[in-house]
């Protein structure tokens, strides 16, 4: 099977869409995550990062099984859907009780643990 | 009879050490017809799981009691039956400190089929953790029934929590799949996030288990990437596949990052410096119970996945290898560190679960020794190679059984005063002896035995790591001695805040009023601590009473020269005790 994921023409030309082009925008996407999640200090922020970053992983699992990996990355793929969504249902339900207690989802402002 | 009956175990045993398809397994699968017999335990739990949840419905059935005998039965069958297969190495090898060992950690996996996929490794190591995570899910079991402090009502969902959690554990064990251990890793998480925000008006719970997610939630989304880019390089997500053909991949920088991405999640699993921070806060918010069981049950399944996982990956690299992460270095290096960070932070701790929680970190530092010494076996490889991973992942586990009898005695105790005094500060412990004698001195056993003082079963444990250790070091490297050296100075700072206990206990005067009252402890209270305390003398005892000649013949083993050893590993074969 060839590297090629998609064929479309650019001005009658043939253009040719590698696994690059993917790995790229997955690793846009890790980035800004891994950006968003130190930058924000707001708990929602924070999982909208890691839902970025378990996308990126998803491109990657879907480019890669595309260029020859067979259908393991396409399920890898579903799995992180579910995954995601599930990690998002725990993490709110925690951050929306953090906010009845605290009156604030601001991470840093809950310190009665340290040391 | 009785020689028939011991040669039928006998062959048994063989089959378990070391046929890939002896007697035992054509039996199983003449029985079954299928592999699926071998998955039966995590169907029991999974089953118990969904039981748990109608049960918990119906306002008839919904008592405390009932829920609690549920999951105990649910988590109790499987055990037994994961003993009854494997239970024939205990009955021949009655040898503690070679029961891994007699279990040939890595040596042929029987697997079973998951949709015409090898994802799951039944082997002697799978075998052990979920033996771990069952009985540590029945200890938890327990101390849930202890802890007044927790709500009743919401009773079924606990319990529904840590069978999902325990599941999730059994499963990481033997998956061999990255696709499998990253859903058991998420599975086991999910699951203790909620149990520590569990009280809900309890505002130090909910901020741990908020810090806890968040860690835990970014952990996953880098351990994921790394995963994508190794199955993006390796075409497959079976670990021994993907470690053999990543040899063919000359791009170590990509390698060595995705490599150490996925390290991280485990890490975080495992409360190994640097991804330790949320544990002391996870730690001192949960209820005690929880707190028991993530410290050690999830940091057991977190070092049976890395285990595994690292040791596909650093057996390939014995010749043309993957030549960014030094396995050893790299392990060793996290050791020294996440045990002088755990050990160093401890020393100023006020309250009493989160010094633990600082004292867990450390030990997962001390049980990295283990891991660092299956690294070495799998640089070295061939037979001698082997040997020492086997005993590096035996020290591993056996460190664990001590650690886990231990830890939640002690955290037992922890509950036992809180519930009288109301407090989990350290000042709760000022004068304890005058109150309740027997406490205090159980308590001083937990202590000695996590300190690793003689007459307790955490010396033994110690004693493992650290001739697993030196063995790896008589090998040719020479870190693995520096990190016994950190450990051992390690052990001596670690002294100083496990006696402040003592300090407390004994020697503080207390309040007066206080002291005067004698402290009440249930006798679930007394089974848990007691219990515990006992275990680790005794088996102390039975270990260095019993097992010593086998242990100076096989653990003490002394490296023989690479000829000598290669004609005696031939002239040995490889039955008996794996050397």
């Amino acid at each position: 099977m060839s590297a090629t994921l998609a064929a479309v023409e650019v001005a009658g030309m043939p253009f040719k869409l590698g696994t690059d082009a993917y790995l790229l925008l997955s690793l846009l996407m890790f980035s800004l995550g891994v950006g968003c999640i130190v930058s924000r200090r707001n708990a929602v922020a924070i999982l909208m990062g890691v839902e970025l970053m378990l996308n990126a992983a998803a491109i990657n699992f879907v480019a890669f099984g595309a260029a020859g990996g067979g259908l393991d990355g396409q399920i890898f793929a579903v799995f992180i859907i579910i995954l995601a969504a599930a990690e998002a249902a725990v993490g709110l339900a925690i951050i929306l009780n953090l906010f009845g207690l605290f009156k604030t989802i601001d991470v840093d402002h809950p310190d009665l643990l340290k040391g | 009879m009785l020689l028939e009956a011991t040669e039928a175990a006998h062959s048994a045993t063989q089959a378990v050490l070391g046929l890939p398809r002896g007697p035992y397994f054509k039996m199983a699968e003449e029985i079954g017809g299928h592999t699926l017999g071998y998955f039966m335990p995590e169907l029991i739990v999974c089953f118990t799981l969904c039981l748990m949840l109608l049960v918990d419905v119906s306002d008839k059935l919904r008592s405390p009691r009932n829920l609690l005998s549920l999951a105990f039965v649910g988590m109790l069958a499987p055990l037994l039956l994961i003993l009854g297969k494997w239970g024939t190495a205990l009955f021949i090898y009655p040898d503690w400190g070679n029961l891994a060992q007699a279990a040939h950690f890595f040596k042929d996996h029987g697997y079973v089929e998951v949709a015409g996929a090898s994802m799951l490794a039944f082997d002697g190591f799978a075998n052990f953790f979920k033996i771990f995570a069952l009985a540590s899910g029945l200890i938890t079991l327990a101390m849930l029934h202890y802890d007044r402090s927790l709500p009743r009502k919401s009773f079924g969902e606990m319990l529904t929590l840590v069978l999902g959690s325990v599941l999730g554990m059994m499963l990481l064990a033997s998956s061999t799949n990255l696709l499998m251990a990253y859903l058991s890793i998420e599975l086991m998480s999910l699951a203790s996030f909620v149990l520590v925000a569990f009280k809900r008006s309890d505002r130090k719970g909910t901020e741990g288990a908020l810090k806890y997610m968040l860690f835990g939630a970014v952990s996953s989304g880098v351990m994921i990437y790394g995963i994508s880019l190794l199955y993006g390089m390796a075409g497959t997500l079976d670990i021994a596949l993907m470690g053999q053909r990543l040899r063919d991949v000359n791009d170590p920088l990509a390698i060595g990052l995705a490599l150490l991405m996925v390290t991280v999640g485990f890490g975080y699993k495992m409360s190994i410096a640097p991804a330790h921070f949320w544990a002391p806060d996870a730690y001192e918010g949960a209820p005690t119970p929880v707190t028991a069981f993530l410290s050690v049950a999830s940091k057991a399944a977190g070092f049976a996945g890395f285990i595994r996982f690292m040791d596909a990956m650093a057996f390939q690299s014995t010749g043309n290898a993957l030549p960014i992460i030094n396995w050893v270095s790299f392990v060793a290096v996290l050791g020294a560190l996440t045990m002088t960070i755990g050990n160093l932070t401890a020393l100023w701790q006020r309250n009493a679960k989160r010094m633990l929680a600082y004292s867990s970190i450390a030990h997962a530092g001390y049980l990295l020794i283990g891991v660092a010494a299956v690294a070495v076996g799998g640089e070295l490889g061939g037979d001698s190679g082997r040997a020492i991973a086997d005993m590096g992942a035996s020290a591993t586990a056996f460190y664990m059984i001590a650690y886990c009898i231990m830890n939640f005695g002690a955290f037992a105790v922890v509950m036992a005063v809180a519930h009288e005094t109301g407090s989990e500060e350290m000042s709760a412990f000022d004068g304890l002896a005058k109150r309740n004698m027997g406490l205090a001195v159980m308590m001083t056993i937990l202590l000695l035995s996590l300190v690793g003082i003689p007459p307790t079963f955490g010396f033994l444990g110690k004693m493992n790591l650290f001739i697993a250790g030196l063995e790896a070091a008589q090998a040719g490297y020479p870190i693995m001695a520096v990190l016994l050296v950190v450990a051992a100075v390690n052990t001596a700072i670690s002294c100083y805040y496990y006696f402040r206990f003592l300090r407390a206990m004994f020697i503080a005067p207390g309040e007066p009023a206080l002291v005067s009252r004698p402290l009440i402890v249930s006798n679930t209270g007394w089974l848990l601590v007691g219990g515990s305390a006992l275990l680790t003398v005794g088996l102390f005892l039975w270990g260095s009473l019993f097992t010593a000649p086998t242990d100076e013949a096989t653990m003490l083993r002394r490296t023989p020269a690479p000829a000598a050893a290669e004609a005696q590993d031939a002239s040995k074969g490889h039955a008996g005790h794996g050397h």
